[in-house]
C-alpha cells in the first residue's frame, strides 16, 4: 500500500491542476472525418486527375453494387464511431453498436460481393493482384484524413489501450476511401468490388495497425505527461 | 420525485458544475469535488476489490485516472456513468497489471467486507432495504448474481453476462426467475 493517502493525492492533483479543454462532442469528430472522407474523391479528381464519378453502367443499379456500397458504408460509419466512442469513459455501450453497424456493414458488403459472383452479374475479371492493388492504394490514400482526424482524437482523449481504438479507426477511415474508389472505380466485376474495394479495410488493418497504434501510443504517453 | 432521488439529482448537478469548474483549472473546487468524490469511489472499489490492503492502491488509481481523463467529460452529458466508468477503467487496469483473479473472490471473514457507508448512493447504486436483502439472500446463488448485477452493480446486459459467464439470453432468463421469486417472497412475507 502506498505510504500517501488518498487525501494527500487529492490535494497534489488539486495543486497541479491545469485548465483542460474539454474533448470535441463525438458527433463532431465523427461528422468531420465523414466530410473530409467524402471530400476527397472530388479533391484528387481536380486536383491529381483521378477518375471521377462512374457512369453509363447497368452495374451501377446492380444489387450487388449497391450492396457493397451501402456495406462499405456501414462499415465506415460504424467503425469510425466505435473508434472515437472507445476512448471516452462511459460511451462504451456506443462503442459496443458501433461495432455492431461495422460487423453488419462488412457482412452486407462481403454478400453482396459474392452474390455478385454466383450470380454472375458482370465479369469475373479484376481479380488479379495488378487489378486490384490500384484501387487499394487509392482506398488508403483517400481514406488517410479521416484516419488522420479518428488518430488525433484517439491520442487527445488519451485512450488507454489504443490499439483497438486504432485498428477501428484504420477500418472506418479506410471504408470511407473504398466507397470513394467503388464509386469511381470503371470496373463492372463483382469479384473486384469484393477483392478490392471491400477487402481494403481488412488489408489497412492487417497491414497498418501495429505501426500506426505504437505511434499513437507514443503520443498519447507524451501528451499525459 | 422522493427526497432521496431529489438530493441525488441535486448532486449530480453539482458535481457536474464542480468538474466544468475543474476544467477551467479552479483548484480549489476540484479538490471540493475530489474529496466529496472519495467516499463514493471507495465504496464503489470496495465493490469489486475484496483484498482491503489492495483498495487504497486502487482508489489512487482511481483518482489519477479520473485526473488524467478529467477533459474527456463533457458537461452535456450525466457525470455518474462517466464517473463509473472511470472507476472500472482503473479497477480493470489494476487487475490486469497484477494479472491476480483472486480478487474477485470474496474471503469469508465479515471484517473483510465492504464497509457501509452513509453516503447517498447515486442512481443505479440505491441500498436495500433489510426485507429486500433477506429476500436475495434467499435466491439462488445464479439468479441472485444475476439480479446483483443488473440493479445493484448497475451492469448492462452484455456486461452482466460476461462477469457471470454466461450468454446474455441465460443471463436474463435467470434475472427474470429472480424476480419473478423475489415477488412471490416479498408478497409471502406480506400477507
Amino acid at each position: 500500500m502506498s505510504a500517501r493517502t488518498a487525501e494527500d493525492r487529492i490535494r497534489e492533483l488539486a495543486r497541479d491542476l491545469a485548465p483542460v479543454r474539454p474533448i470535441p462532442p463525438l458527433r463532431w469528430v465523427l461528422g468531420a472525418a465523414v466530410v473530409l472522407g467524402s471530400a476527397a474523391p472530388f479533391a484528387a479528381h481536380w486536383l491529381l486527375g483521378s477518375p471521377g464519378f462512374r457512369s453509363g453502367s447497368s452495374a451501377v443499379s446492380s444489387l450487388p453494387y449497391l450492396a457493397t456500397f451501402a456495406g462499405l458504408w456501414l462499415l465506415a460509419l460504424g467503425a469510425l464511431v466505435a473508434a472515437l466512442a472507445w476512448c471516452v469513459p462511459g460511451r462504451e455501450s456506443a462503442a459496443r453498436r458501433g461495432v455492431g453497424v461495422a460487423a453488419s456493414g462488412a457482412a452486407v458488403a462481403v454478400v453482396g460481393g459474392l452474390w455478385g459472383i454466383v450470380a454472375g452479374d458482370g465479369p469475373v475479371a479484376g481479380a488479379s493482384l495488378a487489378d486490384c492493388l490500384p484501387c487499394i492504394g487509392r482506398a488508403l490514400a483517400l481514406g488517410t484524413a479521416p484516419v488522420l482526424l479518428a488518430c488525433a482524437f484517439i491520442v487527445y482523449a488519451a485512450v488507454r489501450r489504443p490499439g483497438s481504438g486504432t485498428a477501428l479507426a484504420l477500418a472506418g477511415g479506410v471504408a470511407l476511401g473504398a466507397v470513394a474508389v467503388h464509386v469511381t472505380c470503371p470496373s463492372d466485376s463483382p469479384m473486384h468490388w469484393l477483392l478490392a474495394h471491400t477487402l481494403a479495410p481488412v488489408v489497412a488493418v492487417l497491414l497498418l495497425t501495429g505501426p500506426l497504434a505504437a505511434f499513437v501510443a507514443s503520443r498519447t504517453h507524451r501528451a499525459q505527461r | 420525485m422522493d427526497d432521496r432521488e431529489r438530493n441525488q439529482d441535486e448532486r449530480e448537478r453539482r458535481w457536474q458544475l464542480w468538474m466544468v469548474a475543474a476544467q477551467a483549472g479552479d483548484s480549489a473546487t476540484y479538490e471540493k469535488l475530489l474529496l466529496e468524490l472519495l467516499p463514493y469511489v471507495r465504496r464503489q472499489v470496495a465493490g469489486k476489490i475484496f483484498e482491503p490492503s489492495e483498495r487504497e492502491d486502487i482508489v489512487q488509481n482511481v483518482l489519477i485516472g479520473l485526473h488524467r481523463a478529467r477533459h474527456t467529460y463533457r458537461s452535456e452529458r450525466p457525470f455518474g456513468p462517466w464517473l463509473r466508468a472511470v472507476v472500472r477503467n482503473a479497477v480493470v487496469d489494476w487487475l490486469r497489471a497484477h494479472g491476480r483473479r483472486s480478487h474477485y473472490e470474496r474471503p469469508g471473514g465479515i471484517g473483510d467486507l465492504p464497509e457501509p457507508s452513509s453516503e447517498a448512493p447515486l442512481p443505479g447504486e440505491e441500498t436495500l432495504s433489510p426485507e429486500l436483502e433477506g429476500a436475495l439472500a434467499s435466491l439462488p446463488a445464479s439468479q441472485r448474481e444475476a439480479v446483483e448485477l443488473l440493479h445493484l452493480d448497475g451492469l448492462s446486459v452484455a456486461e452482466a453476462s460476461t462477469r457471470a459467464g454466461v450468454s446474455p439470453g441465460a443471463l436474463k432468463v435467470r434475472a427474470h426467475r429472480g424476480y419473478r421469486a423475489l415477488r412471490a417472497i416479498l408478497s409471502r412475507r406480506g400477507s
